[in-house]
């Protein structure tokens, strides 16, 4: 990679992060950097337009299935005895299902 | 921060909340799990609770089967792989990590070993003249995606379609900040000029 594809890589990176956090639009990206603007257009607007995608989603069906399965699993065979980042488990933690 | 003390802390407020009236009576109205914020539905779900871990689930898994339906062949697949990141998530919790990386980027890390193996297939095909006045859809981006190299593509799909940080991103693909602004630049140019092969309808 040439210092100058680095650069851009960079620029670029900087300016969709100023977007994301709505420090700045596109053109205001552009017009900070005349020099590489004519490159960073075409990939800001293929950013945007790929952020603009409708959502995809999985069916309800599957979701109401695959949550159901997950109820009914056994517990995990694999276990380090831990609690997360919390240190090892000190006592059962209660089951809150059958509280309800 | 004592790692116990926060574990406690959970059953502290379960013991301090307003409607506890002791084991005895067993009314419950406060439930940690129903109204759990994130860390708190991975600890019970490490302490394999099933309705902590299906709460997580409720959560991401829109997210975590978006991040797989552009990785792979069809919907259907899609759907099967998700079932199978959550089954596996819920085998391997314990493994989780907070100082590492999110939940999210967690389960999109075991999402990512999934679709490994389901590549989609690439069709030379010019798809420039399949995006509509409205825009880019998601069948054509995924084809497009299709056609770039499989790290590139999964920048893409973390970056813009997940909104992933960079950093995320890394953490997800287990590479450096570098290497995904590399990915991003090099995945965006392409994306560029595969869809621009033929001109737009306007």
């Amino acid at each position: 990679m040439t210092e100058v594809g680095t650069m851009i890589e960079l620029i670029l990176d900087e300016c969709l992060e100023d977007i994301r956090a709505k420090r700045a639009t596109v053109a205001d990206c552009l017009a900070r950097r005349p020099n590489v603007a004519a490159d960073l257009a075409p990939l800001l607007e293929m950013a945007l337009a790929i952020a603009g995608v409708p959502e995809v989603r999985p069916s309800e069906e599957f979701k109401r299935a695959t949550r159901e399965r997950l109820l009914r699993l056994s517990p995990p065979t694999k276990s380090n005895g831990r609690m997360g980042d919390l240190g090892p488990r000190a006592s059962p933690v209660p089951d809150t299902k059958e509280r309800v | 921060m004592n790692s116990s003390s926060v574990y406690f802390g959970v059953e502290r407020r379960i013991h301090n909340s307003p409607g506890y009236m002791g084991r005895e009576r067993r009314a419950m109205p406060w439930n940690p799990v129903r109204a759990g914020d994130e860390p708190t539905l991975i600890q019970y779900a490490i302490a394999r609770n099933r309705e902590a871990f299906a709460r997580l689930y409720d959560r991401h898994v829109d997210k975590v089967f978006k991040y797989i339906y552009y990785l792979v062949g069809t919907k259907r697949e899609a759907e099967e792989l998700t079932g199978q990141v959550f089954g596996k998530a819920w085998q391997t919790i314990g493994d989780f990590r907070w100082a590492e990386q999110s939940f999210v980027a967690w389960l999109c890390g075991i999402a990512r070993q999934a679709v490994t193996a389901h590549a989609p297939q690439a069709h030379d095909a010019p798809i420039g003249d399949e995006i509509s006045a409205s825009g880019l859809t998601a069948d054509v981006l995924k084809r497009a995606l299709a056609r770039l190299a499989p790290d590139e593509r999964q920048v893409v799909v973390l970056r813009f379609v997940e909104g992933f940080s960079v950093q995320q991103t890394a953490e997800v693909m287990g590479k450096s900040r570098k290497d995904v602004q590399t990915y991003q630049h090099r995945a965006l140019t392409e994306l560029g000029a595969i869809m621009s092969e033929s001109p737009r309808q306007e």
